[in-house]
């Protein structure tokens, strides 16, 4: 419970190993070009999160259904 | 006349509801921490010598003439001894936690580098005891659900649950609320209550920790999940989830609906196991690999890395059966959450300590 729900972790666990991967890459790309630059693209980024986050929870939808 | 304070750092606040025989190690954990007179305990109506052993260690004990619950004894306790604006920061701990001398240190660090005070809270890890099959289950369990998924859900803004044992928050925090008392899981509630309000965002770090200690019996074990699946659904029930238009939501869509499928897999494949296995073995064995080489047991031998304890690893096996009744208990919870809502009814797993490599039960 201190963060997944039955340890099964199948979809969740490699979405989240997805997210600590591009987040990791952003900060590495953040430390390279200068904000201006990219403040654009991570001001969308909130919105893609949520996007690519109702992937697998739509296929775990479909799943259960 | 409002009497006005200069306001303190860091105050401990320990719930204790018949904890006589783990409390004296949290406290002196605690006294590593902060000075006693930033020490507190409120006693929950304990009938044994929770008070007496709190006494001996600091002057601010609360004690409650008769049970209120952990979150409406918080609350008393935050109230009662003016928490919120006395201090800067509350760390609530529980009775059965030890805390690493560094927690303070690293996540304060956090929380003082925050000039904005966007983070209303900082999260520790937490990490249990290898002592029997069930305790090395939960170790591998922490790992997993806090190295990967707790730490992409602090990135996710949509952290689920900022545990009752490792969160230290802001005062200024109950002052705007108090901790909800209608679920059997607080934290959680209080965790869904922040999202929500929009009272600040959540940080967590992998690099503070706290010691727990978990269910030794599989009857505490099972008391234990199902308590906090219960409260999972009344959580989601309480708070509107998915309609909530946060994060939160689609993170809570993914794992309730990985949970239940998983349920009804693990029941699908129950039922039809004889005929699978006559007919289709195959349809058996691929997933089981796949589990096996891609994701249990790299994280099992992680486990086991970070925690320099092979013990562990002996112990694998009965792990499968852990996860097989993880999934069933939640899916019972969820068909029982449909009928039902108010079960608050909440009771204490057997108290241990550990003397030289042996377990000595409390009961």
């Amino acid at each position: 419970m201190y963060g997944s729900l039955t340890a099964l972790n199948g979809i969740s666990f490699y979405f989240h190993i997805l997210v600590l991967i591009v987040y990791t890459v952003i900060a590495l790309v953040k430390k390279v070009l200068p904000d201006e630059k990219i403040a654009k693209v991570f001001k969308l980024l909130p919105l893609l999160h949520n996007f690519v986050l109702f992937i697998p929870a739509f296929i775990c939808l479909v799943l259960f259904v | 006349m409002k009497r006005c304070y200069s306001q303190k750092e860091l105050a401990i606040l320990v719930p204790a509801h018949n904890e006589g025989l783990v409390l004296e190690n949290t406290l002196k954990s605690a006294l590593n921490l902060v000075k006693r007179v930033d020490l507190y305990v409120v006693d929950d109506g304990s009938k044994d010598s929770t008070s007496k052993i709190a006494k001996k260690v600091t002057k601010n004990v609360l004690r409650l003439k008769t049970s209120q619950g952990k979150a409406n004894a918080l609350n008393l306790a935050i109230s009662f001894f003016k928490l919120a604006t006395k201090y800067q920061y509350i760390f609530p701990v529980d009775a059965d936690t030890e805390v690493s001398p560094n927690f303070l240190k690293k996540s304060l660090q956090i929380l003082k580098q925050d000039k904005e005070k966007k983070y209303v809270c900082v999260i520790g890890k937490v990490i249990g005891k290898s002592t029997n099959w069930l305790t090395s289950y939960r170790m591998w369990e922490y790992e997993v659900a806090q190295l990967i998924h707790k730490s992409a859900q602090a990135k996710e803004q949509a952290i689920l649950v900022c545990p009752g044992c490792s969160t230290i928050y802001r005062a200024s925090l109950f002052s705007k609320i108090q901790i909800p008392t209608d679920t059997v899981v607080e934290d959680m509630d209080l965790t869904f209550l922040i999202h929500r309000e929009k009272l600040g965002q959540i940080a967590y770090t992998n690099n503070a920790y706290v010691v727990t200690q978990d269910p030794y019996t599989l009857k505490d074990y099972l008391k234990q999940i199902k308590r906090w699946y219960q409260g999972y659904w009344q959580c989601l029930k309480k708070h509107n989830v998915p309609w909530g238009k946060q994060t939160l939501d689609l993170e809570l869509l993914l794992q309730t609906m990985e949970g239940l499928s998983g349920g009804l897999l693990v029941l699908l494949v129950l039922f039809s196991f004889p005929f699978i296995l006559y007919k289709q073995a195959l349809f058996l064995v691929i997933p089981f690999i796949l589990d096996l080489v891609l994701f249990f047991f790299p994280t099992v031998f992680l486990t086991v890395f970070i925690h320099s304890d092979l013990k562990i690893m002996k112990y694998f096996p009965a792990f499968y059966l852990i996860r097989i009744l993880n999934s069933l208990v939640f899916l019972y919870s969820f068909f029982e959450s449909i009928f039902k809502f108010n079960n608050r009814e909440w009771s204490q797993p057997t108290r241990y300590e550990i003397k030289g490599g042996r377990i000595c039960m409390a009961h």
